[in-house]
């Protein structure tokens, strides 16, 4: 308790040496301190051993907490060093820019897909729209002769929603990401290592320490990682001398950047036309374009944000452990 | 709302000190009882007990502490130590932040959820426009001869629907309406379980704590109310006020509006107005289509925006503040540890 209470000591001039949120946190662990050494002459004087037993416990926590406070002050370092490492950042400065970079251009891709499906449902539905009328004096007759098109509506409304889900999905990583680059060092860290001083605010400070991590390492290695796999993935299967040609072949639909949905237009009043046709013909030509769209919105928007996602919640789970608070968070994983 | 730090608690804590007062008049009988009965099982009995009313006793000191310590906190400074600038009241407290972090996220939700119904009911209004396309209108015969064309004496043409295909659109937008809802409603709870809070139920689980710590039996039913109390004063409105300090990135505080170069959605925000279209109709419309689409369509650049959108209220809304709850049972849990007893509250995780 004496060698406790002279290294807490030693620790208060690095209070005074270093920035705000240092000093406030090692004010913090003074005061902890002096309620403990409180406590722990309360637990001598009556005897009490359940009491000496608490001081003594939270001495240990104390101690665990001077290591992380200095090792959040080499984490720093340690953090930039991983987030600035030229094999996760890339052509970026920092893993992090590299992530929103390439989040960024999943959305763009991703919204631009959006206004070609659209352009190809509004010509569909105004093909699968037409009826001709010829009607005289009350009689008369009308005729859908392009209600075949019609079919193709469901599935494009079908593409509509999960290209929404998938922007909704890359950008809601992309503000995590954002929020880690903002936040982590001058607030979410900091404020976790003073809450964490206090045995009552000890959970919320594990949790935020946890959080800060986790968002600034695990979301945006994610999307770096899944990044990766796709750029090995899309070399394996376009220039790699030793992958056959076969695989090649098979994979080039799913690579090539999808092209517009040609939709014939149809004469609504000749039901003796090429009407069938027409719009097997769209739905052929829909099926390959998808193939496209799907590489980009099951693998780039879907497959990285839930990897990164995945990451951080299991990160998130783990350090909250270590942090000496242990939290449930397999409710955030439903989310997704 | 009244603020939480200007609540008069005083029946709480005189509830908290009969109960202290019933706890210890009932411990110091059993004491006598041991000591005249010579049975020293209820004598020790009575002396762990009265360590741990002291424990109780303490903790409600140290709660009621820390209460008052949030209530002087100033966000506004708070803000000015980490180098942010707070765009709540100047004169917030830690509790005065939590709950204008949630109000903040709830106005969010709602804005993205006005421009998502804008958008969803535009395109649907447009699905629904049908047109008739007369036969043989601008020819030289029917201009010379009116009753030729399909739309005289009888009618010939065709039936068309020019803005049918925004079933991608909608289907998009309704995927997004419906996440906006839940957004908002999820915000709207945390700030309801917030206000709960408040008002001192929490507070009310004190007295019951105490007094059923000192029971056989109920020393962890006792201790899961005085978990409870702690971790709802405390550590939920703490975690929403940091979120509250971050107000300026999550929610856009204090306009509350997505915003990006790219695009401005706020002309969205009034629902009495169709900010593409002129009022009034049109002759023209009757034949031209290009002219009927330059008068309705709507622009399909704001999708992207509008998923962005909802992207960012639901973790405004929805992610942080479950984080703040999950951390906050997790503390309940863990306190409720410390006063000797562990309680399996996962049930109420799943809640979440």
């Amino acid at each position: 308790m004496k060698k406790l209470a002279l290294m807490l000591l030693l620790l208060c001039s690095l209070c005074f040496a270093a920035g705000p949120w240092q000093a406030y946190a090692g004010f913090a662990i003074l005061i902890s301190a002096t309620m403990l050494i409180a406590v722990y002459i309360i637990g001598v004087g009556f005897d009490v051993r359940e009491i000496k037993f608490l001081a003594k416990d939270e001495g240990i926590q104390l101690l665990v907490l001077v290591v992380l406070m200095i090792a959040l002050m080499a984490t720093d370092g340690i953090l930039n060093t991983i987030s600035t490492n030229s094999v996760f950042a890339g052509d970026e400065d920092t893993m992090q820019d590299a992530a929103i970079v390439s989040l960024d251009e999943t959305i763009d891709d991703l919204s631009s897909y959006l206004v070609e499906v659209q352009q190809a449902d509004k010509k569909m539905a105004r093909e699968s729209s037409r009826t001709a009328s010829c009607v005289l004096s009350g009689g008369g007759h009308s005729v859908s002769a392009c209600g075949g098109y019609s079919m193709l509506a469901t599935p494009l409304s079908m593409s509509g929603s999960i290209l929404g889900y998938s922007i909704a999905q890359a950008a809601a990583v992309q503000k995590l990401v954002e929020i880690a680059q903002e936040f982590v060092f001058v607030l979410i860290l900091p404020l976790g290592i003073v809450l964490r001083t206090f045995k009552f605010t000890r959970g919320a400070g594990g949790l935020l320490i946890a959080l800060g991590i986790s968002l600034y390492i695990f979301v945006p290695a994610g999307i770096v990682f899944s990044e990766i796999l796709q750029e090995k993935f899309e070399y394996a299967v376009t220039t790699d001398p030793e992958t056959p040609a076969s695989w090649k072949a098979g994979a080039d639909p799913y690579l090539d950047p999808p092209g517009d949905i040609n939709v014939a237009e149809c004469e609504a009043d000749e039901p003796w036309g090429n009407v069938g046709a027409e719009a097997v013909d769209a739905y052929r030509d829909m099926k390959h374009e998808l193939k496209g769209y799907m590489y980009v919105f099951m693998v780039k928007a879907t497959l990285g944000p839930i990897l990164s996602l995945l990451m951080f919640i299991g990160g998130l789970r783990a350090m909250t452990a270590l942090f000496g608070a242990p939290v449930d968070v397999s409710a955030l994983a439903r989310f997704f | 709302m009244a603020d939480m730090c200007s609540i008069d608690f005083t029946t709480v804590y005189m509830l908290a000190a009969y109960a202290s007062v019933i706890t210890a008049a009932v411990i110091g009988i059993s004491y006598m009882v041991g000591n005249f009965t010579k049975n020293p099982k209820v004598s020790v009995w009575a002396k762990t007990e009265a360590i741990q009313l002291v424990v109780s006793v303490i903790s409600v000191i140290i709660l009621v502490f820390i209460m008052n310590a949030f209530c002087l906190i100033n966000m506004n400074a708070l803000s000015e130590l980490f180098g942010f600038t707070y765009t709540g009241s100047s004169s917030a407290s830690i509790y005065g932040g939590a709950e204008h972090y949630l109000e903040g996220a709830a106005k969010f939700s709602h804005n993205s959820l006005t421009v998502t119904r804008y958008h969803l009911k535009g395109f649907t209004v447009l699905a629904y426009i049908g047109m008739f396309e007369c036969d043989g209108v601008g020819s030289a015969a029917a201009l010379a001869f009116p009753f030729l064309s399909g739309c005289m004496y009888g009618y010939s043409g065709e039936n068309i629907a020019p803005f049918g295909g925004y079933g991608a659109v909608n289907g998009m937008l309704t995927a997004m309406f419906n996440a906006n809802i839940m957004s908002y409603i999820m915000s709207l709870n945390y700030l309801f379980i917030l206000r709960y809070v408040y008002y001192g139920f929490v507070l009310f689980l004190l007295p019951i704590g105490i007094f059923a710590r000192s029971l056989p039996y109920l020393r962890g039913f006792g201790s899961v109310f005085i978990a409870m109390a702690i971790s709802f004063m405390l550590v939920y409105p703490l975690i929403l006020a940091v979120f509250d300090l971050m107000g300026a990135v999550l929610i856009n505080s204090p306009n509350f509006m997505y915003y990006d170069p790219g695009t401005d959605l706020r002309p969205y925000l009034d629902e009495s107005v169709y900010p593409e279209t002129s009022s009034g109709a049109s002759f023209a419309m009757m034949f031209d289509r290009e002219y009927l689409r330059d008068k309705y369509d709507l622009e399909v650049s704001n999708l992207k925006y509008i998923a962005m959108f909802s992207a960012h209220s639901f973790i405004a809304g929805v992610f942080l503040p479950s984080v703040a709850l999950l951390g906050t049972i997790a503390s309940a849990v863990y306190i409720s540890r410390l006063y000797g007893e562990e309680i399996d509250l996962s049930r109420i995780m799943q809640m979440v």
